[in-house]
């Protein structure tokens, strides 16, 4: 239990720079999610938090101390890995019980607390198993309870269940979350799938080439995307995208597509953009929908297309369609049996257009109702 | 590989004739020492006879006179001290080194393996004139310590490139987790890196022994009569008035069967403590 | 990857280097102090004086030194290329015999794990003229009635033959290894294209080998510079000086003559040179496998 917090934290390879003027305050208790492309510097950032990696640049607190210089083993916090790195020539009790020993805990404390743990995990079974003899799923949370015996400060995560197969990741997920609620601790966690990131955080810290593109709540994030990065990266399937300019017509502003093809600026939009202004429109397929489907919007727009592929995922369906010049995904909700060439009529819910700025990709923002 | 090997027809034949070559040659390598290690068993009469005998009536007279009429097991303790004990300090010394070899980046580290390298590349006489020079002037010329010592020496570059490659082969994430959990250096290496490197450490051991054992020009010339190693015991046998090819051949088999021994254990290994780890 | 630590890791080293300064570089420098004095057992009187760099003068013009250089040579350039053609040879035979692999291996390599002195031995026993296995057979056949190691020539062939014998195995083993490691596709992309066995030797073994064969070539360069033991046990360097290597040469004006003072010059040089071989040998080693990748 402690804050964590980066000042302009820097990391750099040689002549690569991973990590470019991080700054981050992690609260008390707070469960933050890193999350961003490959390569994107999530795992340096969180190495230099527990100390594997040295930092460029910047600092590094934890708690009420500057930890910049202190090796690992001072730092009190625990790291679960990628690959678990469960020790292999240990049992999962001497696993759990490394840490103690190290500090010299006393046997039956060790003992206790190895106990205690193994139940929080429904490990008891496994206490005198060998990892070799584990699943992944097994060693997964052989890994969590070798971070929890320990009573760590920080919790870090490194993709911890990228190895395991999909039913066993939402598992997972799930029991993690449930840890947190359980065992109060900081928990600072590197994902790439923006799906866990969305479940598990407190704030999500969107990290692209070595720097920070938005630090928010799941919501906040998802509603507010700071810009078509986080916008595009956030959610499934991903924000539907289109070029367009904004002119002046006798209807007000629109945003035109291209010569035949164009929307009206919403109103929440309409001040903050001026005629000539290149944008970028952004629209979530959950806000073009099948007329029909659902209650029309507030602030709406029809269109019409042909439907041209059609994807059924179960609770919902996406439907590939025309938009103007280019395909967009829209999305049906209440199931309903759709051919693909038929022709259909679409609401656009324009109350949550996203406009970005072309040339700076920042997000225009919003006029409060 | 070997799926790929034949095609019908032509190589049906080809295959038989490539078995002979490989039969063949595999008989070339071994018959000779065969030769040695039966001679042992031989009377002195069967030894020089004219005509090479294959049957013969075996006899232990030869170890009987080179071992507890002749001084070969005061010789043989000496090797198996010497042996075990420079591999002892070549773990004692190199182990350390193999682990910051491969774990950290050490300052100066190309310099650091070119010189221990050295100890490899240079020929034998190189190394031993000096140590003779040296262990004489500090008195310690035949003496089992001075062998220890020298045979060291040569050992001690096997040990830490080898070393060094089977540490590179345990991920480093274990040493992270353990680093994470507090343990120190210190503690990773003693509590992670060295159990898991068991096999490892027992591969580079036993070729280290195996050289040690085998070595003749360092026991030789700094064993004098006093710590006299088996192998360095030969030329005193190779005598003007003629060769004492029985108890030679006696000895040759005691010097030998550890080796066998040892190589059919670390046979997948082998290739690897051979080549310093370049080839696995 | 590697970490930082404090001191560069050095904490680490010193056992290790504290033993190699002490054991090794010291008395190697104390040896360099004897090479520029006077020391022999000739001349007593003159033991312990300052004469400069005459003992490598001397050595420089040494026929003797010359003579084990040239010997010491063309051991190497004998044995190696046959070790290399044969050691090839027979790891890409056996490679298509790989059930025979588990047996046959193992027996060939005995000859490369046995004690030098072993080797020298078995050579002496199996060539002796009047009892051993070769020598009688050759003697039947009307070669080299007076024993293989009778006559300087002979002797010298014979001490080559020795080492190919020891160590073709040796690079054989190595060989064989990488074929084995190497990528199953390209042959079975080659078996669909028809190609035949010659051809996919050529065309994809020998390339994939060419990273390999710099480290045999390095090994065996710096092992055969090395070789002493088996040869002075066959030979002692003789007949005459026909085996005497530089190795041995080095050993004789030391041990046999006690030239101290000039054998310890002899013995920096020979350490000079493999020094100057190894690395050179090494640069192109690196380069060659730096080109591969
Ligand atoms: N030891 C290193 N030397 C040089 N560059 C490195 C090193 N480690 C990481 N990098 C570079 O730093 C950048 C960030 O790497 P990092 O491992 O933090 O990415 P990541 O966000 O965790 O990606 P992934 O999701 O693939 O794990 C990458 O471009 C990577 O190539
Ligand atoms: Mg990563």
């Amino acid at each position: 239990m402690a804050k964590v917090r980066l000042e302009n934290v820097s990391k750099v390879y040689g002549d690569v720079v991973a990590v470019r003027d991080i700054d981050l305050e992690i609260d008390h208790n707070e469960f933050v999610v890193l999350v961003g492309p490959s390569g994107c510097g999530k795992s340096t950032t969180l190495r230099m938090i527990a100390g594997l990696e040295e930092i460029s640049g910047g600092s590094i607190h934890i708690g009420d101390r500057v930890v910049n210089d202190e090796p690992p083993r001072m730092r009190n916090v625990a790291m679960v890995f990628q690959n678990y790195a469960l020790y292999p020539h240990m049992s999962v009790r001497e696993n759990l019980a490394f840490g103690l020993t190290l500090a010299r805990v006393p046997r039956r404390e060790i003992d206790l607390k190895v106990a205690e743990a193994a139940d929080i995990l429904g490990l008891d079974e496994l206490l005198d198993r060998q990892p070799a003899q584990l699943s992944g799923g097994e060693r997964q949370r052989v890994a969590m309870g070798r971070a929890i015996v320990r009573h760590p400060d920080v919790f870090l995560f490194d993709e911890p269940l990228s190895n395991l197969d999909a039913q066993l990741r939402t598992q997972m997920r799930t029991e993690i979350k449930r840890l947190h609620r359980k065992v109060k601790t900081t928990v600072v966690y590197v994902t790439h799938d923006q799906v866990e990131a969305m479940t598990l955080a407190d704030r999500v810290v969107i990290m692209r080439a070595g720097k920070v593109e938005q630090i928010g709540t799941p919501d906040n994030i998802f509603h507010y995307p700071a810009n078509a990065f986080v916008a595009k990266f956030i959610g499934s399937p991903p924000m539907n995208m289109f070029d367009a300019v904004v002119a002046e017509t006798t209807d007000g502003k629109v945003l035109r597509v291209d010569s035949d093809w164009q929307l009206p600026v919403p109103r929440h939009l309409a001040t903050r953009v001026e005629a000539g202004h290149e944008v970028v429109i952004g629209l979530r397929a959950d806000d073009i929908t099948p007329r029909g489907h659902g209650m029309p919007p507030r602030e709406g727009a029809v269109f019409e297309s042909a439907v041209n592929i059609v994807e059924p995922l179960g609770s919902e369906t996406l439907l590939f369609v025309n938009f103007g010049p280019s395909e967009t995904i829209a999305k049906m909700v209440r199931p309903r049996t759709v051919q693909e060439g038929e022709t259909l009529s679409f609401d656009v819910n324009l109350e949550e257009l996203k406009l970005f700025d072309r040339s700076s990709g920042q997000a225009i923002e919003r006029t409060r109702a | 590989m070997s799926g790929l090997s034949h095609r019908r027809g032509v190589s049906r034949l080809l295959g038989r004739l490539e078995l002979v070559v490989i039969w063949v040659v595999t008989a070339v390598a071994l018959a000779p020492f065969l030769w040695l290690m039966v001679t042992a068993f031989k009377h002195r009469t069967d030894v020089m006879s004219p005509t090479p005998k294959i049957l013969f009536s075996p006899t232990l007279s030869n170890f009987h006179e080179a071992f507890v009429i002749g001084p070969f097991t005061t010789n043989l303790i000496n090797s198996l001290v010497t042996a075990s004990a420079s591999t002892l300090l070549c773990l004692v010394l190199g182990l350390p080194a193999a682990y910051a070899f491969s774990r950290f980046r050490v300052y100066g580290e190309k310099h650091v393996f070119f010189y221990v390298l050295t100890t490899r590349m240079a020929p034998g006489i190189a190394l031993v004139l000096p140590l003779y020079m040296f262990f004489q002037s500090i008195g310690l010329l035949g003496t089992l310590t001075a062998v220890t010592v020298a045979q060291t020496t040569f050992n001690l570059a096997l040990v830490v490139y080898l070393m060094r490659n089977f540490f590179n082969d345990i991920p480093r994430e274990l040493d992270e987790a353990a680093l994470t959990e507090g343990a120190g250096e210190w503690q990773v290496f003693t509590r992670i890196i060295l159990p898991l490197a068991r096999p490892g450490i027992a591969v580079t051991a036993m070729i280290s022994f195996l050289f040690a054992w085998n070595e003749f020009l360092f026991a030789f010339m700094l064993g004098g009569t006093g710590a006299q190693t088996l192998p360095a015991a030969f030329p005193g046998l190779v005598t003007p008035h003629g060769t004492y090819w029985g108890q030679l051949a006696a000895a040759s088999v005691v010097v030998s069967i550890p080796v066998l021994i040892m190589i059919w254990f670390i046979q997948r290994h082998l290739t690897r403590g051979l080549t310093f780890g370049a080839v696995k | 990857m590697t970490r930082k630590t404090p001191w560069g890791g050095w904490q680490w080293l010193v056992p290790m280097m504290a033993f190699l300064l002490i054991i090794e570089l010291w008395p190697f420098l104390v040896m360099l102090d004897q090479s520029v004095h006077y020391l022999s057992y000739t001349q007593p009187g003159k033991n312990g004086q300052f004469i400069g760099l005459d003992n490598y003068r001397k050595a420089v013009f040494d026929d003797d030194l010359f003579h084990g250089v040239s010997v010491t040579l063309l051991y190497m350039l004998i044995a190696l290329p046959v070790e290399f053609v044969a050691g090839l040879a027979l790891a890409v035979l056996i490679s298509y015999h790989m059930t025979l692999k588990r047996i046959v291996m193992p027996l060939l390599l005995i000859p490369m794990v046995l004690a030098p002195v072993v080797v020298g031995l078995v050579a002496r026993l199996n060539l002796n003229p009047d009892f051993g296995l070769l020598g009688i057979m050759l003697r039947e056949l009307g070669i080299a009635p007076e024993g293989l190691l009778g006559t300087p020539f002979n002797a010298f062939l014979t001490i080559v033959a020795v080492d190919v014998w020891q160590w073709t195995p040796f690079v054989t083993m190595i060989f064989l290894a990488a074929i084995i490691g190497m990528p199953r596709e390209p042959y079975e992309a080659a078996v669909v294209d028809g190609a035949s066995r010659w051809h996919m030797f050529r065309r994809i073994t020998l390339p994939m080998l060419q990273p390999i064969i710099g480290v045999v070539l390095l090994l065996r360069l710096t092992d055969a510079f090395k070789v002493f033991d088996q040869v002075f046990i066959m030979t002692g360097g003789g007949p005459g000086a026909a085996t005497e290597l530089l190795t041995i040469f080095a050993y004789k004006v030391n041990f046999a003559y006690w030239n101290l003072g000039y054998g310890s010059a002899v013995v920096a040089l020979l350490f000079f040179i493999s020094f100057v071989m190894t690395f050179t040998v090494m640069k192109l080693v690196n380069r060659m496998s730096r080109g591969k990748a």
